[in-house]
């Protein structure tokens, strides 16, 4: 079922900052490594991306998934964090779950050291139900030029 | 020395053939199919849909070959192994292990940035570019400042943070109701506007780094398309036009403070897909006259297997063993990295 968790105002860069930082201790403490981040075009989800990559200790230049599909950074061991890899996808061009696996997402999916951060999901939601994968459902609103909305959600399965 | 070179990292489908006549990048025969038509309507390219397209093309492209040459005729097989969508540089890649392993050829891998940048000696002499030079690389994936100390010695000064230039142009023509593929679109869109009415932000026009930043000149836009409650025509032409010299201008700025730093620079090679932009011709025209500007034809602009042999062939010139793969096990070794980047091993993940 379907909980949401937090929800954020943002009136720029630095609140976004911050309300990742927030999330982040959240997803720190849970088994849930799914995160769909649904919005529009310059909704802010690389800019989301970005911020979470810096406090998982990723250090190299997180980019716009968009021309690659899929881009995997490694998160330093001495983060002592559970995850070894941050797998940024953009599923914008891709047509549902049958073109995920092509690319070889449901290898990360099943890799308990992966995280996963999808932008565009679409029928992502329908399928991770299905299969009972556990994910936050991230949703960014642009409501003026200084004023935007992050909601997140907790989709939490008994296996 | 004659090499057979193979592309298809992206939705362009295309072989070549490059022979060197006394030192001259001599391009024999080169055949280019891009899949755009079939993309327009999904806004973008489909990776499941351009892997599946490139089979045949691929098929159809090689028995053309053969009609001109024995495939005896070849020296080295080339193929880029990327950066590029995985599925569709898979095709190819698995496509020129065949042919080198059944020729008993060599098989030159090619990282498609590089290559970008070689696309401007195509029929050229080695000597044609004046070193040092920077070397700007702007396509629909890509945004890459380099320098370039001599002939295939390149060193990173500073890429893109969010988008990609042609990935800009993309997204902003997406949210102003234009069609994909967005360079062309906003570009003529931009033609006859006669002043920048909106000033948008430059992104990292002060850092005093050569990186750079599209995301937030996007965000901008979008801002400024929530201002109306109907997107005029004309609106949108300015739009076009006031975005398109934002990103010129941070370009050209970025150059700038390059050849502050390395004044002994004397040209400056500009590749990739957005190099074809007539604008973006025009600005370093009159910004950089002072420079040796090299742009590469264009036809030579967007992805081909023509840049990936003249590439290849300074692999070979230089003897670049790591990218030289011979006999079965090495080859059965080679799987296209997604995310190459220049200087880096292939094999590194």
């Amino acid at each position: 079922m379907e909980t949401l968790i937090a929800k954020y105002q943002s009136h720029g860069e630095a609140d976004t900052v911050k309300a990742v930082a927030d999330f982040f201790q959240v997803l720190k403490k849970h088994q849930t490594r799914v995160i769909l981040l649904d919005g529009n075009l310059g909704g802010g989800k690389t800019f989301f991306t970005q911020s979470l990559g810096k406090l998982l200790g990723v250090k190299s230049q997180i980019n716009s998934p968009t021309f690659n599909i899929m881009k995997i950074y490694d998160i330093p061991a001495k983060s002592k964090l559970p995850w070894r890899s941050l797998v940024h996808v953009d599923a914008y061009r891709l047509d549902g779950f049958s073109d995920l696996s092509q690319i070889g997402l449901d290898e990360f999916l099943a890799d308990a050291k992966s995280l996963l951060a999808i932008e565009w999901p679409k029928d992502l939601p329908k399928f991770l139900r299905k299969m009972k994968i556990n994910f936050y459902h991230v949703s960014f609103k642009v409501l003026s030029k200084d004023e935007r909305v992050i909601d997140v959600r907790e989709n939490v399965f008994e296996k | 020395m004659r090499i057979l070179a193979i592309e298809s990292s992206c939705d362009e489908t295309s072989v070549a053939v490059l022979s060197d006549k006394r030192q001259v990048l001599n391009l024999e025969f080169s055949l280019v199919n891009s899949q755009i038509k079939e993309h327009s309507k999904y806004g973008g390219v489909v990776p499941e849909v351009a892997a599946r397209l490139h089979v045949p093309n691929l098929v159809k492209m090689l028995a053309e070959v053969n009609e001109k040459y024995a495939w005896k005729d070849f020296d080295y097989i080339a193929v880029t192994a990327g950066p590029g969508l995985i599925t569709s540089l898979m095709i190819g890649a698995e496509s020129a292990k065949i042919i080198a392993h059944l020729l008993n050829r060599p098989l030159v891998i090619v990282n498609h940035l590089t290559a970008h940048l070689n696309s401007v000696l195509i029929n050229k002499p080695l000597s044609a570019v004046k070193f040092p030079a920077l070397g700007l690389i702007v396509s629909g994936g890509h945004t890459e400042l380099l320098y370039l100390s001599r002939l295939h010695e390149y060193k990173v000064l500073g890429k893109t943070r969010d988008d990609a230039v042609g990935e800009a142009y993309d997204k902003v023509a997406k949210l102003l109701g234009l069609a994909y593929p967005g360079g062309p679109i906003v570009s003529k869109r931009a033609i006859g506007v006669d002043k920048d009415y909106y000033d948008f932000p430059r992104p990292m026009y002060d850092s005093p780094n050569f990186d750079f930043s599209f995301s937030g000149l996007k965000t901008a836009i979008l801002y400024k398309t929530q201002e109306y409650t109907k997107l005029t025509p004309k609106v949108v032409d300015r739009i076009c036009y006031a975005f398109q010299e934002a990103v010129l201008d941070v370009l050209q700025h970025k150059i700038k403070r390059a050849l502050k730093k390395y004044p002994e620079v004397k040209s400056l090679i500009v590749a990739g897909g957005v190099s074809a932009n007539q604008r973006l011709r025009e600005v370093f025209q009159e910004k950089f006259g002072d420079l040796e500007l090299h742009f590469p034809e264009l036809q030579f602009c967007g992805d081909n297997a023509a840049m990936i042999a003249a590439d290849a062939y300074l692999q070979i010139k230089f003897q670049n063993k790591a990218q030289i793969l011979s006999g079965a096990s090495d080859l059965s070794r080679l799987r296209p990295n997604p995310n190459w980047e220049i200087n880096k091993s292939i094999w590194r993940r």
